[in-house]
């Protein structure tokens, strides 16, 4: 499959990073780099590091005290470690939908304008359009644009992850993080937030951590599984699915091993 | 015989299970007697004093203290919060102002933990070296910072406890540390912080020991009524005076609706979506 693909510029490069939260150690000395525009799955067994890296990506490990990242990871060749980088920015083009859809404590405008208002961008016209293309990104626009003033807390959970989406699109991120987002929907709801990642793969380069490996299957280029904080194995989708070179991955897909 | 064998544990189980709800239904019920005993004695004690009591002109009415109460409790609480919010919401985030800030959450605990008396004596020492009167307005200042550690205890629970969803969220989205405080988590904590500060509310209305000893007893016009309750308490049966009575009631219920209110702060509307 990698053959087929034209040569595509490097987007994410991850050397030698290894993560702690506090003596523990979460992440170990993972080396990978992700193609721009592409769709990488991370799997693996609960507490096998995908979410720690994910976190690491957009420095979100930042709010924990107790959590310490080390090695190197590379944005469009730009280190994103280490001090004087300019975090807020960095968040800006690396979007985060967690599994859970957590709501701000305001309207739905200003839950999908909150990155803008953040920035201080403050011209009416410019964020209600802002808006109104990130809620049709997200399918929502028919749904919610004439109430774009209810409170966003009383929405179901799959319309809300749907406004998860479109929050973190109002800003047009390079990259998409995406860490098991329908893990709290039901199966319909999960197809439909399927949908909505599979047509933004032409547009943004994304990582979705999943413990559906079905999801994994449809939606990814490329497949990465990690256990214990290291990645296993990387490789197109269709080989790592069809014809796992460890057979550690083997037995994982084949459900016998964590 | 096989088959009571199996049986045997789960019974000594169900017994064991059944006494411990009943010790357990003894305790709550030991508790509402005594809360309900209170009401009933201070109502009968108070019962032919309401007049005297809410005789505006009478030696002994209600209305001044109340009045007192009400000043130290409109000039301590709006102080202890002002100061006491803020300061959690410093010791809550370490990238607002660096770790060592965060690290004054210890000092803040053990602040806390000093009985009232034993503040209120620190206070009335500062305040007498400040060559400062014995006044209401100085014992209400002291009883503010004596109740900032708690106010502070109570807002850096609620920001820590209900919000770390909201605050990662906002931060994934590019917002600054102070942005997230001053647009989430404010807004998203307002109606529990709102609790925080009418539990610290019945603190001052109810404490009583930290401005009788600031003040030294000396004559600041009207007492506060936990001031007064405590000053005329012992009075009560030796003359048959059961205005001190009447108040305790007062300030009763005054406290239990700040608590009734602070307890239905505590469930709003928020609380739903940030424990989903």
């Amino acid at each position: 499959m990698s053959s087929e693909r034209a040569p595509l510029e490097t987007k994410i490069e991850v050397s030698q990073c290894s993560a702690w939260y506090g003596a523990t150690q979460a992440l170990r000395n993972v080396t990978f780099e992700v193609a721009s525009k592409t769709t990488t799955a991370l799997i693996g067994a609960g507490g096998s590091g995908k979410t720690t890296l994910l976190r690491a990506l957009n420095r979100l490990h930042d709010l924990n005290p107790d959590a310490r990242v080390q090695g190197s990871i590379k944005i469009d060749g730009a280190e994103i470690l280490g001090p004087g980088v300019d975090t807020a920015r960095l968040r800006r083009n690396v979007g985060m939908i967690f599994s859970h859809a957590t709501m701000l404590p305001n309207t739905i405008a200003d839950n999908v304008a909150f990155a803008l208002s953040a920035q201080g961008i403050r011209d009416k016209r410019a964020v209600d359009d802002a808006i109104e293309r990130a809620l049709r990104r997200a399918s929502l626009w028919e749904r919610l644009s004439g109430d774009l003033n209810a409170p966003a807390t009383a929405l179901p959970p799959d319309v809300a992850q749907r406004l998860c989406i479109a929050r973190a699109l109002t800003v047009d991120p390079d990259i998409l993080l995406f860490d098991d987002p329908a893990s709290a929907l039901d199966p319909i709801a999960a197809l439909a937030i399927e949908d909505i990642i599979a047509r933004l793969r032409r547009d943004h380069t994304i990582l979705i951590a999943t413990n559906d490996l079905q999801q994994a299957a449809r939606l990814a280029d490329v497949t990465m599984y990690m256990a214990n904080g290291e990645i296993v194995e990387m490789g197109d989708t269709p080989l790592i699915f069809n014809k796992p070179a460890d057979s550690r991955t083997e037995a994982f897909l084949a459900g016998r091993a964590s | 015989m096989a088959v009571s064998a199996m049986h045997a544990p789960r019974t000594t189980e169900r017994s064991g299970s059944r006494r411990l709800a009943a010790l357990l239904s003894a305790c709550a019920a030991v508790l509402c007697v005594s809360v309900v005993a209170i009401i009933v004695c201070l109502a009968a004690a108070s019962i032919y004093a309401w007049p005297n009591a809410l005789h505006w002109y009478g030696p002994h009415n209600v209305f001044q203290p109340i009045w007192a109460t009400l000043y130290v409790t409109f000039l301590a609480l709006p102080l202890a919060a002002l100061i006491g919010i803020p300061a959690a919401i410093a010791v809550s985030d370490a990238r607002i102002f660096g770790s060592a800030v965060t690290r004054m959450r210890t000092a803040i605990a053990i602040l806390g933990g000093f009985p009232t008396v034993v503040s209120a004596v620190a206070a009335a020492i500062a305040l007498a070296a400040l060559h400062q009167q014995a006044t209401l307005t100085a014992a209400a200042i002291a009883v503010a910072f004596l109740n900032m550690p708690l106010m502070t205890a109570l807002a850096t629970a609620v920001l820590a406890g209900g919000t770390p969803d909201l605050r990662e969220v906002a931060t994934a989205l590019g917002a600054s540390p102070t942005y997230v405080v001053r647009r989430v988590l404010l807004p998203g904590s307002s109606m529990r912080l709102g609790a925080a500060v009418l539990i610290v509310a019945t603190q001052i209305i109810g404490g009583a020991a930290a401005i009788a000893l600031i003040t030294g007893w000396a004559p600041v016009g009207s007492w506060p009524l936990a001031v007064d309750i405590w000053a005329h308490g012992a009075d009560t049966y030796r003359f048959g005076e059961s205005v001190t009575a009447a108040g305790a009631l007062i300030l009763t219920i005054a406290i239990w609706l700040l608590q009734g209110a602070a307890m239905l702060r505590q469930a709003p509307s928020h609380d739903a979506q940030e424990s989903r």
